[in-house]
């Protein structure tokens, strides 16, 4: 779990993003998708790099433990979260539209305003990115609205805190009076809207607090870490010169007004971007094509150089609005089409060729040609016909839900608070215990209920209480699939606490761990944890897999490519399952998406074991 | 209410003017194609920091400076103005003969030289990068001997100061590891045995200070090739009356007697140093140029192999030594020993040979140094589907200057920077054309039935006017022509026009060894269009294309093939387009008109009454004696002339031919018209307009357009019968 400070800000005026925001963000986004452990890493370890090789070594390694965020590798500003007052202001509201919920203490126009702000922005995004490249979750999202109190807040250092995210926002805002698309700064200053991302590994949560008299849905603009967040939770990976070229660009571009406008965008250093902006001919500094689509691009030992690695950066963004820029239609749908095919597959210059009727050579004579108009001119976006925002009706929250959804928010507070403030993390713990334990006395039901409260206790780390509940919610058939997954770790765990490290398990023995990680896999958001804990678990069975996991193995490892542990485990087992011309098929796609020299390593190292029999064969 | 008339004129009025909207645009897209390159030369500075470059705009030639890891601002420097072109309102640009750095703030250039009508101009110069200290080396004056070129005294009482005799200059380069002294030399040439004879100089020029040091001279008309001290050591001959030329060596001292190479001077190898005009195409071994060490002599050979391959001769054990430079389909050097030496790539900073430049089906090289050849394949892999040239590198090897071209690419010069792996890109070689709105095109080879190796060039149209696109085969290098280039303005033309452009290496042209060249010899016209079918066929099977719209064209011999193309197969080809066709090249096989003295046009008193002296027998142009041998060799049929074989023609025509330029071709084209109209067939006969030949961009766009027009009638129009369709088996 993790916080992000932000999900959305209040935009003063419609037009692009600042420059302040930009830096904002600069410092907060390192858009390496992180790759979520294969085994355990304790939770105090998550910021931390995690040891890639231990990612590999299936067969020896530990026990996956609680899941963590596959954004966790992004640096945060960090704040103690809201409490989220039971009090006795006005009653809760809750509306439930396509895949998220709210609950809402706000008026019924305030919360209707932001619902329908946050629709449009949506619909918005949709222009900007196609559906499919955002995670299709089916756990609902779980939004929490709360009227902004006059007077001094309830919790005091979330006040200070509160206050100085406030004075950091406008020390970042431009100068009053400065013009408009002047610069690299764009005219736009945002607003500060107090409210708080968390996230799970299959669900996300947001707190925003509204002023009411002031609220208008039209100021409300989705902050650049909230799509960041939505880009990389989406399986398969994206591309990470696809996440840095659109994040990038998000923060160039004005969202609410129409047509799209994207800023002009800067090149590697000040000096370049002036050069060329007097100078269309003007020398400019690019990574070769094949060279900046690499798996390993920035990681070789001759591919770290800042100077290279600032350029790849630039690269991704100038490569990405080529691409949008519809001056070079229909190459929009051209990049599209090329991601979901490298989403599965390496990119190689013939499937790039596919996609876009042309090689690298050419793609860098055109994005050198169209460099000049990137930093000089702005790009336009018309959206065309917009389909309407779905509608929605405000009703009054029941019971149920208002205990789940705090519940939840109060759960998912749990582990950041024992991060970042240890000292208030009892009271946390004893909020959420408190309210999603008085719910389910109360004799509320519903599968979610227990889920939360399942989860809740697990990672309050008390896993014997959790278990009671997760397994209801699971016999409810409850649609979370880290339920699942956990039920299944705490079944790996019981099952391997007392045996050796080199102990094999029967098939029977393994079995109540995999019916879990069965059900997971068929649910989404995919995790995969799911796959290396099922893979795990067959690689340490002495019996022959089942053809079934295994398929339902093979079938998940392209959701993974850049997730390098998952092929190299399913290969593993499909070598003992005597498929070894499939294994090495396998390792070779790993090898194209993999990047760091450890990794490519030991992947060669054991296509290097599979090919050499064959070859004195 | 206007009157019908009236709004009948209207509409063609504005028919009209769209119509002449549409010409001009087409006429200035295709212009773009033919607008000269920019930085035709450039030069890295020895610590990478700069590059020198040319550039021709605003009627000047202009030097450029520029800073490879900054956008500092560039240094200016006008060299000339474009050059007065005879008879004719356009000039042609100005170019530079020599461009490198002497230091890392010293710049030497020097344009080409011309005749200004009095005398010749060509000035070296040199300056620092900043524009400061600038110099003039040398001028052509500094070479042209003192006396006499006229004939006969003047007249009584006149005096005529005595005219310089000029001497071609050529810049040789820095001597070895001494960038301060610039070696060049001043060509002597043959005279008249009553005139004084002209030497050739060779001089060293401070470039700091302008001072110049003969170092030396001799009389022997060839070319001379010096070692990295500018020793001469080797002399190739050009004797007037011979049909062979023995390499001498200098037997000792500065100038010392030059003696024919042989077994006892250079071993086994050095005894083959001999060209004659009959083994000029054929199997031969020719000296290029010394190493660092002076006793290593480059040499180039195909004996007892099928290309030109470049190996070192150790003259102390006269041995071969070290391992050779190679290629199995590509000859690495040129076939002139004089000019062949101009492949090979020395280090600038140490003078070791590092490799050898070469054209093959695209621009590659072979490298010796093993930094250099890792250094190339890391920027191949860098620039797929590109031809990657390492131009230069500076002296510690941490930045190369690249040149990328193919595909569709004009050309983009690159300064890999090692240590950061980093490339950036300096200049574009037609910045005015956008990589989106060219045509791509892509080099094939593939292998004929009968085993021969045939490569070309494919340019695609971006947008056709049918699907699948009419395809056209493009003769324009003629019989005996150069390996194509990627990038071709004609090939853009053409594919503006819908076509698939082919453009095939056939057999008989140069640079793909013997066995390329001389299977030319089982048909002058039957091979080149035996190549063209066996294209076609590789191109249905794998870019599919109208086959009943297949064009035919071609400039020079290659409009030549055209026609006979139609002649052949009219089946197969559609129309075609001639471009300065000669009609009958059984004439090149004729002996040279002898030299018969003044003609009865000269008035005796012109000679001042004076009796006339016995001219001397004309000097054998051993290049042309070289080809008319090779040609001689071939089959050609009797009915090998266009003219005797049109009656077979039946397909639409467009000749075009320069009514300035060549007489009988202008006649025999003339002819061809006359014969097929009296038949009625389609034939469009165009004159080229002033500008064509200078390559003046409007003048070539006009005839691209008229070009246009008639493909325009004979290949789209649907009301054209299309002959049966034949089944490919």
């Amino acid at each position: 779990m993790i916080v992000r400070p932000f999900a959305f800000r209040v935009a003063f005026t419609a037009a692009a993003l600042t420059r302040a925001v930009a830096a904002d963000s600069a410092a907060r986004t390192a858009l390496r998708p992180a790759v979520p452990p294969a085994i355990s890493l304790p939770a105090a370890s998550t910021e931390a790099t995690p040891n890639l090789s231990q990612r590999l070594r299936a067969g020896t390694v530990g026990t996956p433990a609680s899941p963590t965020s596959s954004t966790q590798k992004q640096t945060a500003i960090t704040l103690p979260p809201m409490i989220v007052s039971g009090g006795n202001a006005r009653p809760w509201l809750y509306v439930k539209v396509g895949n998220a919920e709210y609950l809402s203490r706000c008026s019924v126009a305030t919360t209707t305003a932001f619902v329908k702000a946050e629709l449009e922005i949506e619909r918005m995004l949709h222009v900007f990115v196609p559906p499919d490249m955002l995670p299709t979750d089916t756990t609902p999202s779980v939004s929490i609205l709360s009227p902004l109190e006059p007077g001094p807040m309830r919790d005091e250092v979330m006040n200070r805190e509160f206050q100085e995210m406030e004075a950091r926002a406008r020390r970042a805002a431009p100068p009053a009076g400065r013009r408009p698309g002047t610069g690299s700064s764009a005219g736009v200053q945002p607003g500060f809207l107090p409210n708080l991302r968390l996230e799970d590994r299959d669900m996300r949560a947001v707190f925003t607090e509204v002023e009411e008299k002031d609220f208008r849905g039209n100021d409300l603009l989705a902050a650049p870490e909230y799509v960041d967040a939505r880009l990389l939770a989406r399986t398969p990976t994206l591309p990470e010169w696809l996440l840095f070229g659109l994040s990038r660009l998000y923060r160039k571009s004005s969202f609410r007004t129409n047509p799209i406008t994207v800023q002009p965008i800067p090149w590697v250093l000040v000096s370049d971007t002036a050069g060329l902006i007097n100078d269309a001919t003007s020398r400019r500094v690019m990574l070769p094509v094949n060279e900046f689509f690499a798996a390993n691009a920035l990681t070789e030992p001759d591919h770290n150089h800042p100077a290279r690695i600032a350029t790849w950066r630039v690269q991704s963004v100038l490569f990405v609005r080529w691409a949008l820029d519809p001056a070079n239609a229909p190459a929009a749908e051209s990049l599209w089409k090329l991601v979901r095919r490298i989403s599965r597959e390496p990119i190689t210059e013939s499937v790039f060729r596919e996609c876009f009727g042309f090689g690298y050579a050419d793609l860098q004579g055109r994005l050198s040609d169209y460099l000049p108009i990137a930093v000089r001119q702005s790009m336009r976006i018309q959206p065309g016909s917009l389909a309407g925002v779905p509608g929605f009706e405000v009703q009054a929250a029941t019971e149920v839900q208002i205990a789940r959804m705090r519940g939840e928010w109060e759960r998912l507070e749990i582990p950041f608070v024992r991060r970042q403030h240890p000292e208030f993390l009892e009271h946390y713990i004893e909020r959420a215990q408190t309210t999603l334990r008085r719910a389910v006395g109360e004799g509320l039901r519903s599968p979610e209920l227990f889920a939360a409260l399942g989860l809740c206790e697990l990672d309050a780390g008390n896993p014997t209480a959790a278990r009671p509940y997760l397994e209801q919610a699971a016999a409810e058939r409850v649609v979370r699939p880290r339920v699942y997954y956990e039920l299944a770790r705490l079944r790996w765990l019981d099952l391997t606490r007392d045996a050796a490290a080199t102990e094999k398990f029967s098939a029977a023995a393994i079995e109540p761990v995999l019916q879990r990680l069965r059900i997971a896999a068929t649910q989404s958001p995919a995790l995969p944890e799911v796959y290396f804990l099922m893979a795990d678990a067959w690689l340490r069975c002495r019996d022959r897999i089942s053809t079934e996991d295994l398929e339902r193995l093979v079938a998940g490892t392209p959701l993974f490519r850049r997730i390098p542990g998952v092929g190299y485990r399913v290969a593993l087992l499909q070598v003992r399952a005597g498929r070894r011309s499939e294994a090495e098929h396998l390792l070779r796609i790993g090898l194209e998406f993999a990047g760091e020299p450890e990794i490519r390593a030991q992947l060669q190292e054991l296509l290097s074991s599979i090919t050499r029999p064959a070859a004195n064969e | 209410m206007l009157p019908l008339r009236s709004v009948a004129a209207l509409l063609l009025g504005c028919l009209l003017q769209a119509d002449a909207r549409a010409a001009s645009t087409f006429e200035a897209r295709i212009a773009a194609f033919f607008r000269p390159l920019q930085a035709e030369q450039v030069a890295l500075s020895p610590d990478g920091e700069h590059i020198a470059y040319t550039l021709n705009e605003g009627g000047e030639l202009v030097v450029y400076i520029m800073a490879v890891n900054s956008t500092e601002k560039r240094f200016r420097m006008v060299v000339e103005g474009d050059r007065r072109v005879a008879f004719s309102r356009n000039k042609a640009p100005g170019r530079l003969r020599f461009l490198q750095w002497a230091s890392p703030d010293r710049l030497v250039f020097a344009p080409t030289e011309y005749n200004s009508g009095i005398r010749t101009i060509g000035p070296i110069y040199a300056v620092n990068r900043n524009g400061v200290e600038p110099l003039t080396l040398a001028e052509s004056d500094d070479f042209a001997l003192p006396g006499s070129n006229l004939a006969a005294p003047p007249p009584d009482g006149l005096t005529f100061p005595p005219a310089a005799k000029d001497r071609a200059v050529e810049i040789l380069g820095f001597l070895g590891g001494n960038r301060r002294a610039l070696i060049v030399e001043a060509r002597g040439r043959v005279t008249a045995p009553t005139a004084d004879p002209i030497p050739t100089s060779l001089v060293s020029i401070d470039v700091f200070t302008g001072k110049m040091t003969t170092l030396g001279e001799d009389f022997i008309d060839g070319r001379y090739i010096y070692d990295q001290t500018a020793r001469p050591r080797l002399l190739y001959p050009h004797p007037r009356m011979s049909h062979v030329r023995t390499f001498k060596y200098n037997s000792g001292g500065t100038w010392g007697a030059w003696r024919d190479v042989s077994e006892t001077w250079g071993g086994v190898i050095a005894a083959t140093f001999k060209v004659t005009v009959e083994n000029y195409y054929g199997e031969r071994a020719f000296p290029l140029g010394f190493d660092n060490d002076p006793n290593i002599l480059y040499y180039a050979s195909n004996l007892g192999r099928d290309t030109y391959g470049i190996f070192a001769l150790d003259l102390t054990t006269k041995q071969r030594t070290g391992a050779g430079l190679e290629d199995p389909h590509v000859d690495l050097v040129a076939l002139e020993p004089g000019e062949a030496h101009a492949n090979l790539v020395f280090d600038p900073a140490t003078g070791n040979l590092a490799g050898v430049r070469a054209v093959g089906q695209t621009a590659f090289a072979r490298w010796l140094d093993p930094e250099i050849a890792r250094v190339q394949d890391s920027v191949n892999r860098k620039f797929p589907g590109r031809a990657v040239e390492i131009i230069q590198w500076n002296d510690a090897r941490t930045r190369f200057l690249l040149r990328a071209t193919g595909g569709l690419e004009p050309g983009r010069y690159y300064a890999w920077q090692r240590p950061e792996n980093l490339i950036v890109e300096l200049l574009r070689r037609a910045p005015w054309l956008r990589n989106g709105d060219l045509h791509p095109g892509s080099p094939f080879s593939f292998k004929t039935s009968d085993g021969a190796n045939l490569t070309g060039h494919l340019t695609f149209p971006r947008t056709s006017r049918l699907n699948p696109p009419p395809l056209l085969i493009d003769f324009s290098q003629g019989l005996m022509g150069k390996p194509t280039a990627d990038f071709h303005p004609d090939a853009q033309a053409l594919a503006e026009m819908g076509f698939i452009v082919a453009r095939i290496n056939h057999r008989g042209g140069d640079g793909f060894g013997i066995k390329h060249r001389q299977a030319i010899h089982a048909g002058m016209d039957r091979v080149p269009l035996d190549d063209a079918l066996a294209a076609i066929e590789w191109l249905a099977q794998n870019h599919p294309f109208d086959r009943r719209r297949i064009a035919v064209f071609g400039r020079g011999l290659g409009g030549y093939l055209a026609l006979r193309a139609l002649e052949l197969e009219p089946d197969t080809f559609r129309c075609a387009v001639a471009l300065e066709a000669p009609l009958n090249p059984l004439l090149w096989l004729q002996p040279p008109l002898e030299n018969i003295g003044p003609s009865v046009d000269t008035s005796p008193i012109d000679q001042g009454n004076r009796p006339r002296p016995i001219p001397p027998p004309p000097p054998i142009h051993f290049l042309n004696e070289a080809r008319r041998a090779f040609l001689a060799r071939s089959k050609w049929g009797a009915d090998s002339s266009v003219l005797r074989g049109a009656d077979q023609i039946t397909k639409p025509v467009m000749l075009i031919v320069d009514p300035v330029r060549d007489a009988t071709l202008v006649a025999q084209n003339s002819d061809l018209r006359s014969r097929l109209k009296r038949r009625n067939q389609v034939v469009d006969y165009v004159e080229l307009a002033s500008g064509y030949g200078e390559n003046v961009p409007s003048a070539r766009a006009k005839l691209f357009r008229q070009v246009e027009e008639f493909f325009n009638l004979n290949v789209y129009d649907y009301k054209v019968k299309v002959g049966p369709t034949k089944e490919i088996k």
